[in-house]
């Protein structure tokens, strides 16, 4: 009963819009067709966005400007000087518990839980202030990479009391080399804790550490059972190896919180992992150091981290050239001190990634839009105590994440199917949508729009594409740049000017369609 | 919010019928038969330690290999003088009784695989091989061709993220709960912005399906409006997460909108360390997560009393624990699981499938229980007799496998619904 109504409707609609189209004598009609697809971005805009949490305005022009290539030179090379807005925002951290001492922090498990919590809560808080503001923004995306790769579930005890000290170890060696890297998170309390190795002992090994060990952090699912991979009793033979492996609990200690290796409690007798021998009775740490050389001189953690790397930067299903080409440059510098940096840098120098067949192939995860949408839209992070729960890091959980929260140690999923989903991309419109609706204000969640067009813009035609170029900051599909014109216009003809107080209210609700459009999901 | 967008449907000017009100109207009034059946697939991840909820609590090798997780007598609720219910999760019991709840122990397939994320791609997409990480998911491959799209809720994943066993399924809905799945903002604003939005993805060939299925089921909801849930039966859901993920199930079930296929996921099964309270095995953390789990399944069967003809609940892990438990109260990765299913159509009360035993010989790799039901089989079983799946299609669907069914349901071509005998209280 609905059709005839709604056909004749769409077709009056349509009509509609030709006749305001043949009213501007320089439009080109053939550009209008609705499937036209929005061509490629530059290079300099690829590299910005793919590189980043998301383009500012003049984030692009920045780039191209500095040249591409010395542009990512400068981000591979983090100085220590950053921003004001963020000395400003990380300053605002009440707490201050980034400095305080292992025991210090070891000691808030005792405490009531809003104690206990507060390092891994102004961990998130100053990396979202990171991810906002920081000018080092290829370390930032490196470094939450990381934290994904070694991912832990943040808010439980003692993990949080200690998440300073863990965010600070996956930032020393994000750009450096990958054998120190995993040494470091075998060595401490909070990996030691999240997966159980601080409690296994000779006398019935705990396999969690190991196996994980394998097939998320070095290795890869894609070595097991597989020809030159591991096997289950690769991931037997490691948890011997890493029994006594374990952390000072003991109150009274002043190492409390600190790794500690626990003699009596690590089988001493032999081991076979990946076709070594490991022989009885070695000095302390030795077995378990053995198991870390061994598969981070393996080919297969080679192939695994870059495969992971070029899904982040190049794309969801890379071409095999550049897993190659990555895996053996990262194999190559095993044993050097740059070696994620090196591999990095060849992956952005690569033809894979400067095609313009992988540019903007990647779907932004509904928690890196939420923070590009704030850096295009210049939306405040205030810090106020006590009030997180209308901070945005509550929103992400409307999407099952929350930052730091992922329980499983696969870390959350990175792949388009996950994402593009309905619950995804409702939470996305919602969180522009409220935010636009002046939901958050009182938090200080709000955005300059009217005030920042030029006045001279008038027609819905100007004011759309002006608002495109301002926070897309790409070509979009006509059926974008039409949906945008018209949402504009509301029934106005595209080229005559609005009156001033139409474009005054909308000015806010324009620039929030843009970051939901759909160009705007990709990077 | 609701009422605004009630408005919308009714008077809405015609520009934005024309792009919004068609699809709605194809949705509104062309709406899938809304009888038939439905399958939950419930998944635990992490891998549930299957002896210690469905415990063979007099079987000496047991004890032996688990001296301070073992469930005694004590802790169980005897079933059939062997296998006992964690009495954490005396619930399932209570479902047993009642003649709808089949379990089928020594579940897996044959893969020596003890990874969590390996096992979940292979029961997820019901797949081995390479096949397992790359194929469509086994729903999705059982609902494309089952029937038409006709209804935007014929699968729905209440996850958060989207169930791996929809992958390939171009219909599928994530949603939390459908009372809160709706676009917030202004009521002045709402028309233009999913005019807009409709719009603007329609030239987008990866996105343009999702978005608007995210509009479809938006609109659909505001115009089947459900107020407050009130569950059937006077049914009580415990305050849960997982029980409130039910409830939401539930309740799109009672909008009749065309649920086919739901998926729901229970995690914290990932038991390495103090899953049970020392000296008192059926307490602590397993028989926490165990009790979340029977009671809110009780309360789903309960409150859907009505639909209990046509609603199948199945429930599965990537695999069952190690049978020696470890230093630290804990299990580690093994391979033999547990499945149950929840239906009103369950033959008789007994434990399906064969029993290996836990003798040194009789298990798997020496270590684990062994696999003797495939979970293919218990699934093909489901696809049988409740969504009329043939032979020839059934092996289409589970490529290299061999069709072997555990029998909790009569034979389709015997089939004839159980009068719903169901009392919760029995």
């Amino acid at each position: 009963m609905s059709s005839p109504t709604a056909l004749s409707s769409r077709r009056q609609y349509f009509m509609r819009q030709d006749s305001a189209l043949k009213s501007d004598p320089g439009q080109d009609t053939a550009a209008l067709s609705l499937d036209n697809p929005a061509p490629a971005p530059s290079l300099a805009a690829h590299v910005a966005n793919r590189l980043t949490f998301g383009t500012r305005p003049g984030d692009i022009a920045a780039v191209e400007a500095q040249g591409v290539d010395a542009w990512i030179a400068e981000q591979l090379n983090p100085g220590a000087t950053d921003t004001p807005e963020l000395a400003a925002m990380l300053a605002a951290l009440p707490h201050g518990t980034f400095a305080e001492s292992t025991t210090v922090l070891y000691d808030r498990r005792s405490m009531n839980w809003a104690e206990a919590m507060r390092p891994a809560d102004e961990v998130r808080h100053a990396t979202l202030a990171r991810m906002l503001h920081s000018k080092w923004q290829l370390f930032e995306v490196m470094t939450a990479f990381w934290h994904d790769h070694f991912n832990v579930y943040a808010y439980d005890t003692p993990i949080a009391c200690l998440f300073p000290e863990w965010d600070r170890l996956i930032r020393q060696h994000a750009l450096g080399n990958f054998r120190d890297f995993v040494t470091a998170t075998a060595k401490h309390p909070v990996m030691l804790d999240y997966l159980d190795n601080y409690l296994s002992t000779n006398a019935g090994p705990n396999e969690n550490y190991a196996r994980e060990l394998f097939e998320l952090h070095s290795l890869g699912a894609i070595s097991y059972n597989a020809p030159g991979g591991y096997v289950d009793n690769d991931v037997y033979e490691s948890s011997r190896c890493f029994t006594g492996w374990s952390y000072d609990n003991s109150s009274a200690s002043p190492n409390r919180g600190k790794f500690k290796y626990v003699r009596d409690n690590h089988d001493r007798f032999q081991k076979i992992v990946l076709g070594t021998s490991i022989p009885n009775d070695q000095a302390d740490l030795a077995d378990g150091l053995k198991v870390i050389d061994l598969i981070c001189n393996h080919q297969g953690t080679a192939r695994h981290i870059a495969l992971k790397l070029c899904q982040r930067f190049v794309s969801e299903t890379p071409a095999e050239s550049i897993v190659a080409s990555s895996a053996n440059v990262f194999y190559q510098n095993r044993n050097n001190a740059q070696q994620i940096r090196l591999t990095l840098a060849h992956i952005f120098a690569s033809s894979e990634f400067r095609s313009e067949a992988t540019r903007m192939c990647l779907l932004k995860r509904p928690y890196d839009w939420i923070i590009s949408t704030m850096r295009a839209l210049a939306i405040p992070y205030i810090y106020r105590e006590g009030e997180d729960a209308f901070q945005m890091t509550y929103m992400m959980a409307d999407v099952g994440y929350y930052m730091f929260g992922w329980h499983s140690p696969d870390g959350p999923p990175k792949d388009f199917y996950n994402w593009a989903t309905a619950t995804s991309m409702l939470s996305r419109y919602n969180f522009i949508f409220r935010i636009d609706a002046g939901w958050w204000v009182n938090k200080g969640l709000t955005f300059p729009a009217y005030a920042l067009m030029p006045g001279t813009l008038r027609t819905p035609r100007e004011i759309a594409q002006w608002w495109i170029n301002r926070v897309i900051q790409r070509p979009v599909s006509t059926a974008t740049f039409e949906g945008i014109m018209v949402f504009v216009a509301e029934g106005r003809n595209f080229d005559i000017a609005l009156p001033v107080e139409q474009i005054e209210d909308k000015a806010p609700r324009i620039a929030a369609l843009c970051t939901v459009a759909p160009e705007y999901m990709w990077r | 919010m609701k009422m605004k967008r009630r408005t919308f449907l009714q008077g809405c000017c015609s520009s934005i019928m024309a792009l919004a009100g068609a699809r709605l109207g194809n949705l509104t009034f062309g709406q899938g038969p809304g009888n038939r059946d439905i399958i939950v697939s419930v998944f635990l991840r992490g891998g549930m330690d299957a002896l210690s909820l469905l415990a063979p609590w007099s079987d000496t090798e047991y004890h032996q290999a688990r001296s301070r997780l073992g469930l005694d007598a004590a802790n169980v609720i005897d079933l059939n003088g062997y296998f006992g219910i964690n009495k954490g999760a005396d619930k399932l019991a209570t479902l047993y009784n009642a003649g709808h709840l089949a379990f089928i122990p020594a579940c897996g397939f044959p893969e020596a695989n003890r990874s969590h994320f390996d096992a979940q791609d292979i029961m997820d997409r019901g797949l081995t091989g390479s096949a397992a990480k790359t194929g469509d998911g086994w729903l999705a491959r059982h609902l494309v061709p089952s029937s038409p799209m006709d209804s935007v809720f014929r699968a729905v994943s209440l996850n958060g993220a989207a169930s791996i066993s929809l992958e390939g399924f171009p219909g599928a809905l994530t949603m939390e709960s459908a009372e809160d799945f709706t676009l917030h903002t202004h009521y002045n604003h709402l028309d233009d912005f999913r005019v807009a939005l409709r719009q603007m993805y329609a030239a987008d060939p990866r996105l343009s399906g999702v978005a608007n299925r995210t509009l479809d089921a938006v609109d659909l909801i505001d115009a089947n409006p459900t107020g407050d849930y009130v569950p059937g039966n006077g049914t009580v859901y415990p305050d849960t997460d997982f029980a409130e993920t039910l409830k939401s199930v539930a309740q799109i079930i009672r909008m009749n909108l065309g649920l086919e296929a739901a998926t729901v996921d229970l995690g914290g099964w990932d038991t390495h360390e103090y899953q049970a309270n020392n000296g008192s095995p059926h307490q602590g953390y397993f028989a926490n997560n165990a009790k979340q789990m029977a009671d809110g399944l009780h309360a789903f069967w309960s409150d859907l009393l009505e639909y209990h003809g046509r609603l199948t609940v199945v429930v599965m892990s990537e695999f069952g624990r190690r049978v020696r438990e470890n230093d630290n109260l804990g299990t580690d990765h093994g391979h033999g699981g547990l499945m149950m299913v929840l239906s009103s159509n369950v033959l008789e009360k007994k434990i399906y499938g064969a029993w290996p035993g836990l003798a040194q010989g009789q298990l798997f790799e020496s270590v684990d229980v062994a696999a003797t039901t495939d979970f293919r089989s218990v699934i093909g079983e489901i696809l049988k007799a409740r969504r009329g799946v043939s032979d020839s299609t059934l092996a289409t669907l589970f490529p290299g496998h061999t069709y072997a069914p555990a029998g909790f349901f009569l034979d389709p071509n015997q089939q004839t619904n159980r009068a719903a005998g169901w009392d919760m209280f029995e």
